[in-house]
């Protein structure tokens, strides 16, 4: 569902991703960790096809996203890190504005939107200004807009942030479901814990490359040592830090 | 061009929005607004107008050439410096637009996401 072959990205002399590659199979949810800078929305905005990999290919759904932008974008969810949505919308609106750039129809969009605006709480406040939402509320939002649409590749940057622990445990139960209806989900995150919960395959990027990849297991055997956790694992491979 | 007015309806819901939400100081900085609008309008044709009278004065000749080139040339300046400015907004509110990330990613061709954000 997600291919990423040779994928390379400069800025300047400062080589941001070297020669990543990255497959995400459909029912699987792959997780992406790293520290600061180690390439992860960089890799992630390639993806999307916010940025031109200097080389490389990368295919969604079978579609080239810089050959075939359009194509591949239409199976494509897409969670910023930061969300940016429009502040004079109500919530209806806006998710009426995001059915309609998708081209879904009108009696699917709007069971479909119904429902997950009640998943994540917000179906009392669809008639509300957007503007007068929390980071959380703006956040389940922008979830249901993405869910909403049933997508075949969902890619998600540090959607956590902002969310309450009620709204964290909705966000793994649909990530689950949709995994379980043959959804390719990309998490990124900083919280290991959520990764080694959820993630079929998890791989460990530090200064724009794979430093290891598998599943949890398979990455403490990776790393033949005596480390119990994944964070101990992530620590080891991508800092200084002593043990 | 469906997919053109799909961009264009978050303008009309927020101008509707706008409007529902506003209160009475909303509707007088509008009022306020129009009425120096109105008020430079007048200004500018009155002094066009004068301007007109003080040149009927001289040939009739000289008065037919500064009419015809001179307007010509000063709504010629305005078109152009419309265009321009036109240009200018998209690409400012293109590249400086919150939602860019949204839009972007979503399966929007790029040349419709740009003139709609000349509105």
């Amino acid at each position: 569902m997600i291919e990423m072959e040779d994928c390379t990205k400069r800025y300047g002399d400062l080589t941001a991703v070297n020669n990543l590659t990255l497959k995400v199979s459909s029912s699987e949810i792959f997780g992406l960790l790293g520290p600061n800078g180690a390439g992860k929305s960089t890799t992630i905005k390639m993806m999307v096809g916010l940025l031109r990999p200097d080389s490389g290919l990368i295919k969604i759904g079978g579609k080239d996203i810089s050959s075939d932008p359009l194509s591949a974008k239409r199976s494509l969810a897409y969670i910023p890190e930061k969300s940016h949505i429009f502040d004079r919308l109500t919530a209806w609106e806006y998710i009426t504005f995001i059915g309609g750039l998708y081209g879904l129809r009108e009696e699917a969009f709007r069971n479909n939107a119904e429902e997950y605006l009640e998943t994540f709480g917000l179906f009392k406040w669809k008639e509300e200004l957007i503007s007068s939402f929390s980071l959380g509320m703006r956040q389940r939002l922008l979830l249901t807009s993405s869910f909403m649409r049933k997508p075949k590749v969902v890619i998600l940057d540090e959607p956590h942030n902002g969310l309450d622990p009620k709204g964290i445990r909705l966000l793994k139960d649909c990530m689950l479901g949709m995994r379980d209806e043959g959804t390719a989900i990309l998490l990124s995150t900083h919280v290991i814990a959520i990764a080694e919960e959820l993630c079929d395959n998890i791989a460990i990027i530090n200064k724009g490359s794979i430093a290891a990849q598998g599943s949890s297991d398979n990455l403490k055997d990776y790393a033949q040592s005596d480390d119990k956790t994944l964070e101990d694992i992530f620590l080891r491979l991508t800092s200084d830090y002593k043990l | 061009m469906k997919e053109f007015l799909t961009l264009l309806s978050p303008i009309f819901w927020t101008l509707k929005n706008e409007l529902l939400s506003s209160g009475r100081s909303f509707y007088k900085k509008a009022f306020f607004y129009t009425l120096s609008s109105l008020a430079f309008i007048l200004l500018v044709t009155k002094l066009l107008i004068s301007g007109m009278c003080e040149l009927q004065n001289l040939s009739p000749e000289i008065f037919n050439i500064i009419l015809i080139k001179g307007y010509s040339l000063i709504f010629l300046i305005i078109f152009f410096v419309q265009v321009i400015n036109g240009a200018i907004m998209s690409l400012d509110r293109y590249y400086q637009s919150d939602e860019l990330t949204i839009l972007l990613t979503s399966p929007v061709n790029r040349t419709a996401l740009f003139f709609f954000k000349a509105f």
